[in-house]
């Protein structure tokens, strides 16, 4: 046996060896109990932030090919029905060009917006910026609980529940001045 | 021809109508057109006349400082954080009664009702001799946003009516809304109908099947809870991007092209700043209103079919026996007419009237036509169901 073959037999052996004492090593069960379980949930965080960033990244891509689309059509139709370009030195022209142009791209893009395909875009749009919003707002959660502050959905609660109490006050107030009223009417009776 | 000098004036600032303008520009001398060179461009002084009326509106745009706006005299009755109660001074030491209370949108400002003096909703109402309130809804701050349309209608709404029956001595009052006012007034009215003698709405959002504006259609792919959970109230910017595109280009575009045209009329410049002023005005609105807005009224039609629940009371529009008005404008672009003349449908009243006027939205109340078109029968209609 040659130096080489000998080098690559004793390799391949200490490589066998160490994939051995791997094989029965239980990787996502360390995680339970070790400080990889904060970074597992934190890396998570990281992975759909990522994953909501792709889709909020496809949803402007949505948004913009139709409006793009739209604006390249409308060009268009102007160009059809106004085929030569205006006079810029007779002002009579200019109006007539203008006002066609106001008329096609106001079609064409109020036909836009009221399509569904539009409505649907910008819908996810604005719900993948408020998830992603959302999201960032969690990972900041961490740092207010290390300071010992609420979080927003901390203080979300004790709005919703001031809020409550607002109304139920002002129907015991009501209910209060029918009372009296009523006390009223039988005391001059 | 001689190049002539402008002259920018520094004028008295208070017009007839109260604007305050540190100055309005002179006119811009007009161009002779027959001087029209042999080669066909453009004479000189026409170029120059181009070029100083872009540089009026801009003078005028950055100069326009304080505008008077809600000039009809007035005073706040009742202030609480999210409203307060205006009311005009009548004209009459006894106006005709019963009072009327006035319920405006969420959106925007309530001063559209009372824009100028030649314009105005309120002032019209106050020189026909009528006794008007106005609630005026102040900004809500992320504190409020879970205030709802139960708060709004059962809350802010019932307590303007009580303020304004025990203040006069009346035991009912007459209720008028515009728009989303107009369907909380129909609201208020289905739940404490006792303490309403008159229901007056004008273009109320009711059903919403019937809706194809733009705003219709994008309402209805909203995700709005999602939405509101991360901003809170719903911010003045997303409306704003909202109703940039109705009308994008003939209002959007052309109307800074009639300013230059109209540069010179000074009325114009007026009317056209205060309502600049008003479209840009944008209060946020409270989260969980703005919520059940979306979500009740424009994806769930729930209003038509009287599952629109308000505290531990179902919202049920055919309680409504009160006399109706129910004013539409036929190019109303915001809120669909055909929409708001189911409400007509919905009431059980005996007395009750549509009116269709050849309008937009906001035309309807802020416009020549409506002073001269709309208020007069409006007011006709009120005298007719007044104690006299």
């Amino acid at each position: 046996m040659t130096v080489e073959q000998d080098f690559n037999k004793k390799y391949q052996e200490l490589i066998n060896s160490y994939n051995a004492i791997w094989k029965d090593f239980k990787i996502p069960n360390f995680n339970m109990f070790s400080p990889y379980f904060q970074f597992e949930q934190d890396q998570k965080q990281f992975q759909d932030l990522f994953a909501l960033f792709l889709k909020f990244h496809g949803s402007i891509i949505n948004y913009l090919v139709q409006v793009n689309q739209t604006y390249l059509k409308s060009i268009k139709e102007l160009q059809s029905k106004h085929p030569e370009l205006p006079n810029f030195q007779s002002e009579d022209e200019m109006k007539e060009y203008k006002n066609i142009a106001i008329d096609v791209f106001e079609d064409s893009f109020t036909k836009l917006f009221q399509s569904n395909e539009f409505s649907i875009a910008v819908s996810d749009l604005l719900s993948n910026y408020s998830s992603f919003g959302k999201l960032l707002g969690n990972a900041f959660n961490d740092y207010l609980k290390s300071m010992n502050l609420p979080n927003r959905s901390e203080i979300d609660t004790i709005l919703r529940d001031m809020q409550e109490l607002k109304r139920d006050v002002h129907r015991l107030r009501k209910n209060l001045d029918l009372i009296m009223s009523e006390e009223k009417e039988v005391v001059l009776k | 021809m001689k190049k002539k000098k402008l002259s920018l004036n520094k004028v008295a600032p208070t017009s007839d109508s109260g604007i305050k303008v540190d100055y309005i520009p002179s006119k811009v001398p007009s161009v002779d057109n027959t001087t029209k060179s042999q080669s066909g461009e453009l004479d000189k002084d026409k170029n120059n006349d181009l070029m100083a009326k872009i540089n009026k509106v801009l003078e005028v745009y950055r100069k326009s400082s304080s505008l008077d706006v809600g000039a009809t005299p007035h005073e706040v009755v009742k202030e609480t954080r999210l409203y307060r109660l205006l009311h005009y001074k009548p004209i009459f030491d006894s106006p005709i009664r019963p009072p009327i209370l006035i319920v405006y949108a969420l959106i925007n400002r309530s001063y559209i009702l009372d824009l100028q003096k030649d314009k105005s909703w309120v002032r019209n109402l106050v020189n026909q001799g009528f006794d008007v309130y106005l609630i005026d809804w102040k900004s809500p701050s992320l504190n409020d946003k879970y205030v709802s349309f139960d708060d709004y209608v059962n809350v802010f709404i019932d307590q303007c009516v009580d303020y304004i029956r025990n203040n006069k001595s009346v035991e009912k009052i007459t209720l008028h809304g515009y728009c989303m006012g107009a369907t909380m007034s129909a609201m208020y009215c289905s739940l404490q109908q006792y303490k309403i003698k008159n229901l007056v709405t004008l273009a109320p959002v009711v059903d919403t099947s019937k809706d194809s504006t733009v705003i219709g259609n994008f309402a209805r792919h909203l995700d709005v809870e999602k939405i509101m959970e991360s901003v809170g109230n719903m911010p003045p910017e997303l409306l704003r991007t909202c109703f940039s595109a109705l009308k994008p280009f003939k209002q959007g575009v052309n109307k800074y092209y009639s300013l230059l045209e109209h540069i010179n009329d000074r009325r114009f410049i007026e009317n056209f700043l205060r309502i600049e002023k008003w479209l840009y005005d944008i209060p946020p609105i409270a989260g969980e209103a703005f919520k059940q807005w979306i979500k009740n009224i424009y994806q769930e039609n729930l209003l038509v079919k009287n599952k629109m629940k308000l505290g531990d009371e179902f919202v049920n529009l055919s309680r409504i026996n009160i006399p109706l008005l129910n004013l539409i404008a036929n190019e109303d672009h915001l809120v669909s007419p055909e929409g708001s003349a189911e409400l007509n449908n919905l009431v059980s009243s005996k007395d009750k009237r549509i009116m269709r006027f050849p309008t937009g939205h906001v035309g309807l109340i802020a416009s020549s036509y409506s002073q001269i078109n709309v208020l007069p029968k409006t007011g006709r209609w009120f005298f007719l169901r007044s104690n006299i």
